[in-house]
This record gives structure tokens, sequence and C-alpha cells, in this order.
């Protein structure tokens, strides 16, 4: 399977924060769900990969290129959404064409215009005055309009309606349709990860903690509960974000180690949410 | 250089609508001033290009910035391109400048103006200059200098801006701004006193000195922007954006 992203050994400081050691690949054709708490890195883990920041070490290829070296050649296949828009409030949809068109070789002013008017925004309109939903699209339908092979989105449904976020949702479904595109988002709304993406990684504390197909992730992780008196020391150790209180405890426990589970203890599948709880819990055990 | 004109067209796409028309109308006011014999509003020069400035840096801030990071050029293109926006409107501000000096003498000396505006406007202000201290011919050398200064300090501060930020950049501004205004105010009290001798006193008045004085300022803030420019590159390569 060809990588379409590979981030090898990625290590960024700052300040307090680091960083360490992130690596994991994006194949060709698939949309992976970049998760973790507000902070664990992910909007930094996507500047290095923008080459906006400057990576202590490691190495980071799109489309088999270098991303500090070949930037210029990356960046005419690579579509962008922030959270934000980053154009000028002032301008209209046809001014946005005129000033973007010149830097990429596939721009298509008539693909442009016919997202525009799919995604129902206004072209006489200053994009200052869009909606936040309507800036996501004007963002996207940039990144569609030159032909992008790769999709970075950081954050993209933050703040959105559940309407304009299942109509985002709807948009990266079809544009993954073709299967030499790839999507790669952010996000700590992992309704959105459960619902479109078929790879996962999870970034924790600078680290990531899991990559891997949403499948693998799913099956690799059981929530356990029960009685406290009922789970030995040594299986309590293996836990994850262990949680007890008067009545019981739960945590996290890999599926592996369902063979020293005592069948006192319940067990069901992990949702995305409550891995992310329990890996935040593991920082520090709570007790009621 | 391509990449560097598509980011000045990205640039100004950004703001022609908001300083282009200002960048007009005071050029055209200088200009019908300077027709009319009003000499003096050939310094306006130097302010008309900064209404096609201002309104980038106004554009240049916040989330608006990630689009320096997201487009196909090189990072050094961004940097050329806001030294060539600075420098390139100034120096076409200074030509026009020296020119309307040039066309208003010719127009005061050539006596077509009406008498009535005539004696109100290139006469009084030709018979004042002993007040001033400053003769005709001193006033192309003054545009070049005063030009040459505000330019080399708006490239100071955009350099120092890129390289360190904003608040940087403005308390690195303040020692040339009070030098400035102290010059300005040791000129004024040199008037009163007799102090210093008044540039119409050391400054040349042949036409080809003055030229070579002006040329010499004009090359000066232009070299002075390219220094910058190299530097700011050099300094914000490994910046983030």
């Amino acid at each position: 399977m060809e990588n379409i992203l590979e981030i090898n050994g990625l290590n960024k400081a700052y300040g307090d924060f680091a960083l360490r050691d992130v690596t994991f690949s994006l194949p060709k054709g698939y949309i992976m769900g970049f998760v973790g708490q507000n902070g664990s890195g992910k909007t930094t883990t996507i500047r290095s990969v923008l080459n906006m920041a400057k990576i202590d070490s490691g190495k980071i290829s799109i489309f088999g290129l270098d991303s500090v070296t070949n930037a210029v050649e990356i960046k005419e296949r690579l579509g962008v959404v922030f959270d934000s828009l980053y154009l000028a409030n002032h301008l209209t949809v046809k001014h946005i064409d005129k000033q973007l068109a010149p830097f990429y070789k596939d721009w298509s002013s008539e693909e442009f215009f016919r997202r525009i008017k799919a995604f129902g925004l206004p072209d006489d309109r200053k994009v200052g005055d869009f909606s936040k939903g309507m800036k996501m699209k004007l963002m996207v339908a940039v990144a569609l309009s030159h032909k992008a092979e790769l999709m970075i989105l950081d954050e993209p449904t933050s703040g959105l309606d559940p309407v304009a976020r299942d109509e985002l949702l709807d948009i990266l479904s079809e544009y993954i349709s073709d299967e030499n595109r790839s999507v790669l988002f952010s996000t700590h709304i992992t309704s959105d990860v459960e619902r479109i993406a078929d790879y996962i990684t999870v970034l924790h504390n600078g680290k990531v903690w899991f990559t891997g197909t949403k499948d693998e992730l799913h099956e690799k992780y059981l929530v356990l509960r029960g009685a406290e008196e009922d789970i030995s020391s040594s299986l309590r150790e293996k836990c994850i974000g262990y949680h007890g209180y008067r009545s019981g405890f739960d945590a996290l426990i890999s599926a592996d180690l369902l063979g020293e589970i005592p069948k006192t203890l319940e067990t069901e599948k992990a949702s995305i949410d409550e891995i992310l709880v329990y890996i935040a819990k593991e920082d520090g055990h709570g007790r009621d | 250089m391509d990449e560097i004109k598509k980011m000045v067209r990205f640039d100004y796409l950004n703001c022609i609508g908001i300083g282009g028309k200002y960048a007009f109308i005071f050029t055209a006011l200088f200009f019908a001033a300077c027709l009319l014999g009003i000499y003096p509003a050939a310094i306006g020069f130097m302010i008309a290009p900064l209404a096609l400035f201002s309104p980038i840096e106004a554009v240049r801030k916040g989330d608006f910035m990630k689009i320096y990071g997201l487009l196909p050029v090189k990072r050094e293109s961004v940097i050329k391109a806001l030294f060539a926006e600075i420098i390139i409107p100034q120096t076409i501000g200074g030509i026009l400048g020296e020119l309307c000096l040039l066309i208003a003498r010719a127009v005061g000396e050539s006596g077509i103006l009406p008498m009535f505006i005539q004696e109100h406007t290139y006469d009084n202000l030709t018979a004042n200059a002993e007040n001033t201290g400053l003769n005709y011919s001193n006033w192309f050398v003054l545009l070049a200098a005063g030009l040459a200064m505000m330019t080399a300090i708006i490239c100071l501060f955009y350099a120092v801006k890129e390289i360190k930020g904003d608040t940087v950049a403005i308390v690195a501004s303040i020692p040339f701004l009070v030098i400035i205004g102290a010059l300005m105010i040791v000129y004024f009290i040199t008037l009163d006193y007799g102090i210093l001798p008044l540039p119409q006193e050391f400054l040349p008045t042949a036409p080809l000195p003055v030229a070579l004085i002006v040329a010499a300022c004009f090359a000066a803030f232009i070299a002075f922007g390219w220094l910058m420019c190299r530097l700011t590159i050099k300094l914000t390569a490994d910046k983030e954006m």
C-alpha cells in the first residue's frame, strides 16, 4: 500500500511541551482521523507537516517528497482547511479566485465557482460575513479547485452546528471516493472520526498512543467494569485510566489481557471517546 | 521573480480596493497643487505610496497570515515581495515628486497661472524662501532625503517585525522617530537663532550636483531596503509561520 504521508520520528519542543518521536503513515485513498485532547500536539504536528513549524528532528514525506526541501511542489498538490479562515475578510469569492489562480498550475476557476454554487455560497458577499460553516466550505472549495491529492484539515468541524458538520463530512466522503486522494483531519469530536475515518492516530501528551485502522483500535481495547474486590492488583496495574469509586471501578484494558479477566468483571467495546477519556485519566488515577 | 510578482499581485489584490483609491486621490491632489505652483506639496509624494502599503499591513495579521504558509511559494519570495511593496511605490512616489517640483517651477516661471493664483502660490512661496531657509533647489534634495529616511525607517521596521515581532519593531523604531523629531526642532531653532548654516547656504543649487544628491538618496534607500530584505530572509528562514 502506497503511503501519501509518512511521518517518522518527529520531535519538536516548545517550552514545556514537546512532540516526541511521532511516527505514523497515511495510505493513499483513505481518511485518517487524528485525535487527541486539546493541547496534545495535533496542530503542532500538522504545522510541522506543512513546514510552518521547524522540527527538531525526524522526517516527513508527502507524496514521497521531503516536506522541507520540496515544500513548494507539495503545496501545489495539498489542500488545507483550518478552523478559521485564512483569506482576507473583505474580499468576495471572485477576488479570491483571481488571487489564488496564478499560484496553482491546476487551478480551475470553473471548478471553483461550480463548488461555490454547489455549496450554496454567495459570490458577491464579503467572505468575512460568511458564517463559520460557510467559511469552512469556502476553504474546502479552494482545496478542491486545484486538484489537491491530500487534504489536511485542522479541527474543521469545531464550532459548526450539526447540519454544517454533517455537510462537511459528506463532502470529505465524496472527495475520498477517488482512490488517489487522502484526507488527514484532526479533531477532538470523536463521533466525526467514528463516522468517516478509516485510520486513526491518537496523540497524547505529544506522543503517538495508537496508530492503525479504526477496527484495530476498537478490537485492541475494552472497557472493564466491576467491583474493586474482583480485580487483582496485577491486573489493576495493567489497566489504563483506572477509576475507582464507591460501588466499583472502570478502566480501559488491552484486549490481549482478556484471558486474565475474571468472569465477575464486565467488558465492552470501547468507543474512541472512552479511549481518550481513559488515556487522560491515566495521567492521574482517580478515586472517589 | 515570477513568485515575487505573484505575491505582490496577491497582496495588492487584498488591498487595492481599500488603498488604491486613496493613493490615487493623494497623488492627484499633490499633482494639482504643484500645477498651481504650490511646490512644497511635492513632499506629499512621500505619503501617497503609504496609502498603497498601509492596507496591506492592515490585512497581514492574525489568521490571515497562515495563507503565506499554505501558498506554493518559497518563503523568501514572500519576504522579497514585502520589501518590493515598500520600495517600488516609494521610488515611484519620489520620482513623481521630483517631477512635480520641476513642473511646479516651470509653471511658476512661465507666468501661465492667473495672477491671483500666481501671487498667492509660487511667488509667495519663493519670496518666503529666506524665512524657511530653503531655496527652490533645496526642495529637490529635501524631498529625496526625506523619502530616503522614511523608506529606510519603514524597511527597518518591517525587517524587525518579521524577525522579532510587532512590539520589538515598534520599540526599535522609536529612537529613529525621536532623532528625526529632534533634528526638526534643531532646524527650526537654527532658523531663529542662526546657530547652524541654513540649508540654502550649504546645499548646492546647480542642477548637476542637485541631481547627483537626489540620485544618491534614491540609491541609498533602495540599497538599504535590499539589505534589510536579505537580512530578513536569512534570519527568518527557520522562523515559524
